[in-house]
């Protein structure tokens, strides 16, 4: 059921991508999504969703596996259109019918902000698919080392960070054979009355939410057992060092900015 | 229920690169009433044939019926062929659905058969059933109980359907040696009593030895073996092939097989049967 979806997986390649170093994708990532929720302009967007397609397509991985990560959350996306359309009243009136009117700023509303959701979720699948969670803890580190200065715990806030996008997996996995245990019992999440979908899910939460703290326990208990100490600065088994690979990167970042900059001037 | 597979493959992450093929054209069928053990090593297809008699997972290629229900995703009344096939999962902490143990026990008859009356009474016959003291523990939250106990709960309720298969998800992991034989007797006693089908995947070839009627033994989704625990000797080699591990019984007939200057029986497959067999043996020629 969750066996699709993108999001905290990781796949080995030996691509461009997954060479990059581990800060040069967090910082490229973080820019990119503030890009994306900065831009108004449809034209702008259209340039973003090419570049984040074309570094897909050099991660060896198939458009096709995309497509099955991202048609998961559609329904959501599609909702998310719906609602700015007819709730958004900006503009001209373009259409009327009954209660219902569609502006032209509830128009461009309701392809901006889906588009910006599906490019959030692709690119950050694009980071967690192209670097393994050894790399991910490295990366959030580095880049979050200068907030140490300001008392702020960087390293445990990084390693929180990265044990979480770990586990986005093994909770989904888990989360699948919770529904079909509970289907097989009789609970009801595709069929029934709305109370008992309801009564269903909410069984469904609780009991995810309840192993979940169990696994969260669990696991501190392991991280102590193996004399994990928060706070004290780790050594890392493996260095990066930023190459001409992260250059060209910083360049196609740059050049977005660019871009985003002269269209919302 | 009749339940047959014919001709079945099935991939979990079907088209991404975790794509794996759990299911691999298997075709079998099971007579109504037989004890089935399925065996294999971790990833071999046991899970997902269960569940696709549960109608929980549906086949890509070819077909599944279990009686008179079709095992596709357009099919309607799973539901009800739910009701009819009991499903005790392999950590029964993931099928809790109650806050207590009532009506955790209960909620199976409330969903399927809607009914309200008689509740109580056939939620304390299930327990006494499973070995559960009702007075004691119908008012505990089931995450309260220890393992064992948990598990007796996930079969009662199960059971409480008056299910016509049951399908057993390696129950005796995580028990201790008592808390094991306690609930291997307690199904066995519930195949002899009621006569239902009975599909227990375990990794534990003398549990299936002792129990089952029939041993299926899959390896990387297919079939590799499919016969009685009598038949065992014979099909050492594939068991060893699909990840078993023999049991200490089975090492000592092997070796009795390949010194004794006399063939050993299908039906010999214990030390005992051995030592009687070689008397009756002695015996014979005496007489003659």
């Amino acid at each position: 059921m969750f066996e699709y979806l993108l999001i905290g997986r990781y796949i080995h390649k030996q691509s461009f991508v997954h060479r990059l170093d581990p800060r040069t994708k967090i910082i490229g990532i973080c820019l990119f999504i503030l890009l994306i929720f900065v831009t108004n302009s449809i034209s702008v967007l259209i340039v973003q969703s090419a570049v984040l397609l074309v570094l897909f397509g050099i991660t060896h991985l198939s458009f096709y596996f995309l497509w099955q990560g991202l048609k998961g959350v559609f329904p959501l996306i599609t909702f998310v259109g719906l609602i700015s359309l007819v709730s958004y009243q900006e503009g001209y009136l373009i259409w009327s019918v009954g209660p219902i009117e569609i502006y032209s700023e509830g128009i461009q509303l309701a392809i901006l902000l889906p588009a910006r959701f599906s490019l959030l979720i692709f690119s950050t699948s694009l980071l967690t698919l192209t670097t393994s969670s050894t790399e991910l803890a490295f990366g959030f580190a580095r880049v979050l080392r200068p907030l140490q200065y300001l008392g702020f715990p960087s390293e445990q806030f990084a390693f929180m960070i990265t044990v979480s996008i770990r586990f986005i997996p093994t909770f989904l996995e888990e989360l699948d054979i919770i529904v079909k245990a509970q289907t097989a019992r009789g609970s009801g999440f595709n069929q029934g009355n709305m109370a008992n979908r309801m009564k269903s899910f909410v069984s469904l939460i609780v009991l995810s939410m309840l192993l979940t703290l169990r696994r969260a326990e669990q696991l501190a208990l392991a991280l102590e057992s193996r004399c994990y100490r928060g706070g004290v600065e780790r050594n890392w088994r493996m260095t990066h060092q930023m190459g001409w690979r992260d250059g060209i990167a910083a360049i196609a970042i740059l050049f977005l900015i660019m871009i985003t900059i002269i269209y919302e001037l | 229920m009749q339940i047959s597979f014919e001709n079945v493959s099935y991939w979990h992450a079907r088209g991404n690169p975790f794509e794996h093929r759990a299911l691999n054209r298997i075709s079998l069928d099971i007579p109504p009433g037989q004890f089935v053990a399925v065996m294999g090593s971790a990833g071999s297809g046991k899970t997902t044939f269960a569940q696709m008699v549960n109608g929980l997972v549906f086949p890509h290629q070819g077909e599944v019926k279990v009686g008179s229900y079709r095992i596709i995703r357009k099919q309607k009344d799973l539901h009800f062929l739910r009701s009819d096939v009991g499903y005790v999962f392999q950590y029964p902490e993931h099928q809790v659905v109650g806050e207590n143990v009532f009506e955790d026990i209960s909620y199976g008859l409330q969903r399927f058969h809607h009914e309200e009356k008689h509740l109580s009474s056939l939620v304390r016959q299930m327990m006494e059933f499973v070995g559960l003291s009702y007075e004691e523990i119908k008012n505990r939250s089931p995450f309260r109980l220890s393992r064992g106990q948990m598990r007796r709960v996930a079969l009662a309720g199960a059971l409480i359907t008056n299910p016509k298969i049951l399908i057993l998800d390696e129950p005796t992991v995580a028990l201790d040696p008592k808390g094991r034989i306690d609930l291997l007797s307690l199904i066995k006693r519930l195949h002899e009593q009621e006569r239902i089908t009975i599909i227990y995947i375990t990794h534990r070839l003398e549990e299936a030895l002792e129990y089952a009627e029939r041993i299926v033994v899959l390896e990387q989704g297919k079939v590799s073996a499919d016969m009685k625990p009598c038949g065992v000797l014979a099909r050492l080699q594939d068991l060893c092939r699909a990840g078993i591990v023999m049991t200490p019984q089975l090492h000592f007939m092997r070796e009795a097989n390949k010194i004794l200057p006399i063939r050993i029986p299908d039906h010999v497959m214990k030390e005992q049967q051995l030592i009687d067999h070689i008397i009756n043996l002695f015996q014979k020629s005496w007489e003659e």
